[in-house]
This record gives structure tokens, C-alpha cells and sequence, in this order.
């Protein structure tokens, strides 16, 4: 795909990390972005976290980016389900949004 | 409970907190970035019509006055509707800014007249969603 051609140009490969193909923003409630943030590192990824707010009555909430290359976003995601899953309280469930974006460019500078 | 009583008042709650059964999963993500003064009516008018919408604090823009980002999560036929609602809440308007006067004189400072508010977006499309 034309997306692994792109990493390579943008001169990731040298270092050992492919640069990011996908950008992976997830929004988590509040107590969840601990482990939701822990899951996403555990599989390798370079995560920024930003405060948010969103749903019912403006609750807090967590927004995660996370680039990751395209091989990568399956075994982040499976983290990310894995650890939502099991630190939800029951009135949290469902309630953890994943968006995956297709990244145009990416550089580290 | 008294939580139950508020659930029933509250229309919009449940699907605020997910997507019902046979909604369609959103394919385009929009980002919209507005002055902060405008936010809570563009964030409200979205919500009534069942956009999910998330906020986000951040700076940016003309003297690093406050704005907001929105990111609303919805499917394609929607984007113009949303587009619509930000285009109604966040009108771009006129305001007021102190210069210094150069060189100084006895007028301090002019007031000039900026250009404010208005709304810069973003839609992307969404690779893959799901609710976890």
C-alpha cells in the first residue's frame, strides 16, 4: 500500500520506528484513561493525552491520540478493548469511542 | 432513585451515552474549531439534534484568545447538517482591540476593529469506530 511506501520516505525505518500511517483517537470517561493510556504504551504506541469533556451533563473525559503504523493498530486496539473492558464500572460500558483516521503525512522533526 | 427519575426527564441521555441499536457507525469525524464564546451554543444546538460531539480545550488564533475543539463523530449524510449548525452558532463578528499608538502621543491607544469568531473545521474520514 501506498501508505508503507510514505513511512519509509519519511525516513522512519532508519530508526527502528515506522512512522504512523493511522492516528488512533480514542475518547475514554475520566478513570478509564489511566488504564486505557497504560494499554495503548504497553503496545508500543506514542500516546498524547488531552483533557476533554463530552456525553451526559459535559462528564470529564479523557481523549487519547495515538499514530501508530498500520500493523499496529489491531494489537492497540485489543490492548485498549482489553483494558477498557476490565476496569469499566458497569455504567461505563459502551461508553469508551474509538475512532481510527487514516494519516495523510507524518514527521518526526 | 433519583437517578432514574433524572434519566427519564432527560431525553437525550441515552443516546448521549451510546449508539442505539441500528444507528450506523460514524464514517466522518469533524473538527471544529471555534472561540470559545460560542462553543456551549454550538455544542448545545449540535447535541438537540443528536450529534455526538466531545470538547476539547485549546488556544490558538488571533491575540491567543480561548477557543475550543469540537470533534463530532457522525456519518456522511450528516456532515452538512452539522457544518449548518456550527455555520448558525459560530457567526463570525466584529470586535475591538487596543493598540498602542506609534509613535506615543497623547492618544495612548486607537481601537481597531478585528474580525473574530466564524469557525475552522476539519472532516476526516473515519477508517474504523467502535465503543468499547
Amino acid at each position: 500500500m501506498s501508505t508503507a511506501g510514505r513511512a519509509e520516505m519519511a525516513g522512519g525505518e532508519g530508526n527502528g520506528v515506522p512512522m504512523p500511517t493511522q492516528l488512533i483517537v480514542a475518547v475514554v470517561p475520566g478513570d478509564l484513561a489511566g488504564h486505557a493510556l497504560e494499554a495503548l504504551l504497553g503496545a508500543g504506541c506514542r500516546v498524547t493525552r488531552i483533557a476533554s469533556t463530552g456525553g451526559f451533563l459535559h462528564a470529564g473525559s479523557t481523549t487519547l491520540l495515538a499514530g501508530v503504523e498500520e500493523s499496529r493498530v489491531e494489537p492497540a486496539l485489543a490492548a485498549l478493548r482489553e483494558a477498557c473492558r476490565a476496569a469499566a464500572k458497569p455504567e461505563e460500558r459502551g461508553k469508551s469511542i474509538v475512532f481510527v483516521l487514516n494519516v495523510g503525512q507524518s514527521d518526526r522533526l | 432513585m433519583a437517578d432514574e427519575g433524572r434519566r427519564g426527564m432527560t431525553g437525550n441521555q441515552e443516546p448521549a451515552q451510546g449508539r442505539g441499536q441500528g444507528e450506523p457507525a460514524p464514517d466522518k469525524l469533524i473538527l471544529a474549531i471555534v472561540q470559545s464564546e460560542d462553543a456551549d451554543d454550538a455544542l448545545a444546538a449540535l447535541t438537540q439534534r443528536g450529534l455526538r460531539v466531545t470538547r476539547l480545550a485549546s488556544t490558538g488564533g488571533f491575540l491567543r484568545q480561548g477557543n475550543t475543539t469540537l470533534m463530532v463523530g457522525t456519518t456522511a449524510n450528516r456532515v452538512e447538517e452539522a457544518l449548518n449548525v456550527l455555520r448558525a452558532t459560530c457567526r463570525t463578528r466584529s470586535a475591538h482591540v487596543a493598540v498602542p499608538a506609534e509613535p506615543p502621543s497623547l492618544v495612548h491607544s486607537y481601537l481597531i476593529e478585528v474580525e473574530v469568531g466564524g469557525a475552522t473545521v476539519f472532516v476526516l474520514d473515519i477508517a474504523h469506530y467502535e465503543q468499547i
